[in-house]
């Protein structure tokens, strides 16, 4: 086989690529009904902060305790993220505040409305911050919690950089890279809501679920879930995020008002996330992933064709001879 | 003279897909941007991960072909099949190992995962391990051939 034909049964493979997507690369998982989702009524949120309270006490002994001073960090660009004498922040996202109250006000029908948005972590359905982890911390668990391994991270914070959220956040001076080249390598470990995944796997209810006095929140099988919530968005006429931002995320908010409006209104700030229309991150692959799972095929094919085109030019030059 | 059976084009292309994999591979690290190396005209690609990850995946398909179509020609030739020296079973073993355990990870993260959450860690640096010992290997007898010459 020549190398254009050769080319040719590669480029085969690839144009079959993704009409095969759909079918090899993504969703068993989501639509088989193992995973959990919850769904937040922002209509009933009342901001007491009952549920961040809850998260604290739930995980004091997960959050990091930082030697200080920390060691010198090469080169310059490499900054020290410390939240450490900063615990009691509780207006954001922090290594020690893993859920938080966003409040906003909007206008409508010239009334001022204001609406309590519980923000935490979106357990996505393809989480790239644990599909592209190149170290394996961060983690997908069969029932849809995605948790990072405290023990292992190295804080190199690409979780936070793929995130369309940037939820995970970092503190310097802790984990597995001080035993490693704390020098020039790694900033310490990152820390998001990991939905409680110890309490629910011992048959138990994330902390802050357990604390809200409204009943703001439910957890279920995510189909139960997703159908629950459009039951309540249709009874309200309420609209829906997390259903298919970024492809697919096991939390699902219902509110009264647009989440383009909300989102508008919201200063998105580092620990701050906005409600924009996520795009799809791990889904822009999912055609090259497939890609390679074909790639064997196709070789296997050219590989065979050659020896026999080979085969096929031998006997043929046994004739002339 | 039969042309021989894994002709000179073919494993440029594999040397070419083997050095952008080690470099998009590294890109998955976060270190390009932390040293400044993707501050350099043209590389500014480099700190960006969905660049990095895409490329990974795109070179991570057309080393698979070409490994699978060497695998392939070399079983269906029979009589004709060359005879491997050391160096290039240590070729085959390295690049069948860092390949198989890419496409693993392909498939963790599609719909077949076959390795528990917490094991994923292992596959990762496994993966590593053997890209980082194939550059070692590369370095110290890449010259050396793969088939012995045919008497
Ligand atoms: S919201 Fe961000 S941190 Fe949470 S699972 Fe999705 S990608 Fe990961
Ligand atoms: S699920 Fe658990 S970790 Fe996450 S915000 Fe609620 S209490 Fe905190
Ligand atoms: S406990 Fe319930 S009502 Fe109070 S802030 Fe949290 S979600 Fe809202």
């Amino acid at each position: 086989m020549n190398r254009r034909a050769f080319l040719k049964s590669l480029g085969t493979a690839m144009a079959a690529a993704p009409v095969a997507a759909p079918l090899l690369a993504r969703d068993a998982a989501a639509a088989s009904g193992e995973q959990l989702a919850t769904l937040f009524d922002l209509s009933k949120c009342i901001g007491c902060g009952a549920c961040v309270a809850a998260c604290r006490a739930a995980h004091a002994a997960d959050y990091p305790n930082p030697q200080k001073p920390f060691p010198k960090m090469y080169p310059e660009r490499a900054k020290v993220e410390d939240f450490s004498d900063k615990r009691d922040v509780d207006d954001r996202l922090t290594p020690y505040n893993w859920l938080f109250i966003q409040t906003v006000t909007v206008t409508r029908n010239g009334k001022a409305i204001s609406l309590n948005i519980p923000r935490r972590c979106m357990h996505c359905v393809h989480p790239p911050c644990a599909e592209l982890c190149p170290w394996g911390s961060a983690v997908r668990h069969d029932d849809g919690a995605v948790a990072i391994d405290a023990n292992i991270c190295l804080g190199g914070a690409k979780c936070r950089d793929v995130c369309p959220w940037h939820i995970p956040q970092r503190q310097t001076g802790v984990g597995l890279y001080l035993d490693l080249l704390p020098a020039f390598a790694g900033n310490g470990v990152m820390y998001k809501c990991d939905r409680c995944h110890g309490r629910v796997a011992a048959g138990g209810k994330p902390a802050c679920i357990e604390a809200c006095p409204n009943d703001v929140q439910t957890i279920g099988p995510r189909r139960e879930i997703i159908a629950a919530a459009h039951d309540l968005a249709r009874q309200t006429g309420g609209f829906l995020y997390g259903e298919t931002e970024n492809g697919g995320t096991n939390t699902l908010y219902v509110s009264p008002i647009p989440f383009e409006e909300l989102h508008a209104a919201l200063q998105p700030s580092p620990g701050n996330p906005g409600l924009q229309a996520a795009a799809d991150v791990m889904g822009k692959e999912k055609n090259l992933a497939t890609a390679v799972l074909l790639a064997p095929l196709a070789g296997i094919a050219a590989g065979i064709l050659r020896v026999a085109n080979r085969a096929r030019k031998a006997a043929k030059e046994d004739d002339h001879a | 003279m039969p042309k021989p059976l894994f002709p000179v084009w073919q494993k440029r292309l594999t040397l070419i897909a083997a050095l952008g994999l080690a470099l998009t591979g590294m890109g998955q690290m976060p270190i390009f941007s932390r040293y400044y190396i993707a501050d350099l005209p043209g590389l500014g690609w480099l700190g960006n991960y969905q660049i990095t990850a895409a490329l990974h995946l795109a070179l991570g398909a057309a080393l698979v072909f070409l490994l699978t179509s060497y695998a392939a020609s070399w079983l269906a030739a029979g009589a004709a099949r060359p005879t491997l020296t050391t160096a290039g079973k240590w070729r085959v073993a390295l690049y069948g190992a860092v390949a198989l355990t890419g496409v693993v990870r392909v498939l963790q993260n599609g719909s077949w995962a076959m390795v528990g959450p917490m094991n994923v860690r292992y596959l990762d640096w496994l993966h590593l391990a053997l890209a980082m010992g194939l550059l070692v290997f590369a370095m110290a007898a890449g010259r050396k051939g793969a088939v012995a010459a045919r008497r």
